[in-house]
């Protein structure tokens, strides 16, 4: 009776332990590997363009709309005409180095004292001879180059005298687009 | 002689009776070794390598110093080594994590895993799977981006991360 007592422990003993390690195999951790690559960041150009009258340095243009304060010109007698070569450059700084730039120049405008007698008008100089006029309002800058607009202005011959020492200001807005 | 015989025959008898008990003697038993041999574990290896950005032409550029514009679209490349030994060996390998921006003017796309042929990675890898993938990430600056958006910033797209696991065997030893 003890022998057939301790054969069918036995045997249970060996059915438990199976099914126990039945259960655990399902929890059990796998292999594995981890691997990354670095940080990755991706920079953006700036599109930009800097505008530079004779003799002064250039000036980046803000895409704020800030006005840029360019040197005038001083001793216009009626009846006579100045003209200013100002230097656009397309600075922007892309990767691709073919960021370009459809500029669009707006008419000048004048305030001041002189404003009724003070002619003006902007034009595209053919290569930088201001002497002859190119081009009217639009002009296409690759990335990097630079082209020449002439400000032209005009004291009108009827200026009273007493306007002898009178300043104006004169205004012109530049638009940019991406381009092609 | 009778009592002689008798007192023998009773220590023989008593002797005997001893014997008959067993459990408190010494059965005989014997010893042998067998030289089971050894036991080598497989393994499971995932390395990352050098990582590579190229530009919409194919060719390989800096992110540091190519700056994109509204119309750029730039790949980034990304290959892992995978090294598995094994009879019993099976893996998984997927992207645990990808790369992203925070910027709503980037678009990151999903990473595609390939292996060398450009094949899609199969679902499962085995020993004779080792080598290398590549993860491959499209980011697109859309020319449809207005005004100045985005310009002259610098964008943090993170990293990406590759994931190696093991598939329990399906018939394990018991």
């Amino acid at each position: 009776m003890g022998t057939k007592t301790a054969l069918k422990t036995g045997a249970l003993l060996a059915v438990a332990a199976i099914l126990g390690l039945g259960t655990v195999q399902g929890t059990l951790a796998a292999w594995n590997a981890a691997a990354a690559s670095k940080t990755q960041t991706v920079a953006t150009a700036q599109f930009s363009l800097s505008i530079k009258a004779e003799g002064a340095a250039a000036q980046q243009l803000s895409v704020s709309g800030q006005e840029v304060s360019l040197p005038g010109t001083t001793g216009l007698l009626p009846g006579t005409s100045r003209t200013t070569a100002l230097t656009l450059t397309n600075t922007s700084d892309a990767g691709s180095g073919t960021l370009g730039a459809a500029v669009q120049v707006g008419s000048p405008r004048v305030s001041g004292a002189l404003a009724a007698y003070l002619g003006t008008d902007i034009y595209r100089a053919q290569g930088t001879d201001c002497s002859v006029d190119a081009a009217p309002s639009q002009l296409e800058l690759a990335q990097g180059k630079s082209a020449v607009l002439c400000l032209r202005t005009t004291l009108a011959g009827n200026a009273p005298a007493t306007l002898g020492g009178a300043g104006a200001k004169i205004t012109f807005a530049l638009g940019a687009t991406q381009h092609p | 002689m009778n009592k002689m015989t008798k007192g023998a025959l009773a220590t023989g008898l008593g002797v005997a009776l001893l014997l008959g008990g067993g459990g408190t003697l010494a059965v005989w038993n014997s010893t042998v070794e067998a030289n089971a041999g050894k036991i080598v574990t497989g393994d499971l290896e995932l390395t990352a390598g050098q990582g590579t950005w190229s530009n919409a032409s194919g060719q390989t550029i800096d992110p540091s110093t190519y700056k994109v514009v509204p119309g750029d679209q730039l790949r980034f490349s990304q290959p892992v080594t995978v090294e598995l030994t094994g009879e019993q060996m099976r893996a998984s390998l997927t992207v645990s994590d990808k790369l992203a921006s925070s910027a709503s003017y980037l678009s990151v796309a999903n990473p595609v895993l390939t292996d060398v042929h450009g094949a899609t990675v199969p679902a499962e890898l085995v020993p004779a799977s080792s080598g290398v993938y590549t993860a491959s990430v499209l980011v697109t600056f859309p020319a449809s981006t207005t005004g100045t958006t985005g310009a002259h910033t610098t964008n943090d797209l993170g990293k990406i991360g590759f994931k190696l696991e093991q598939n329990a065997p399906t018939n394990p030893t018991s």
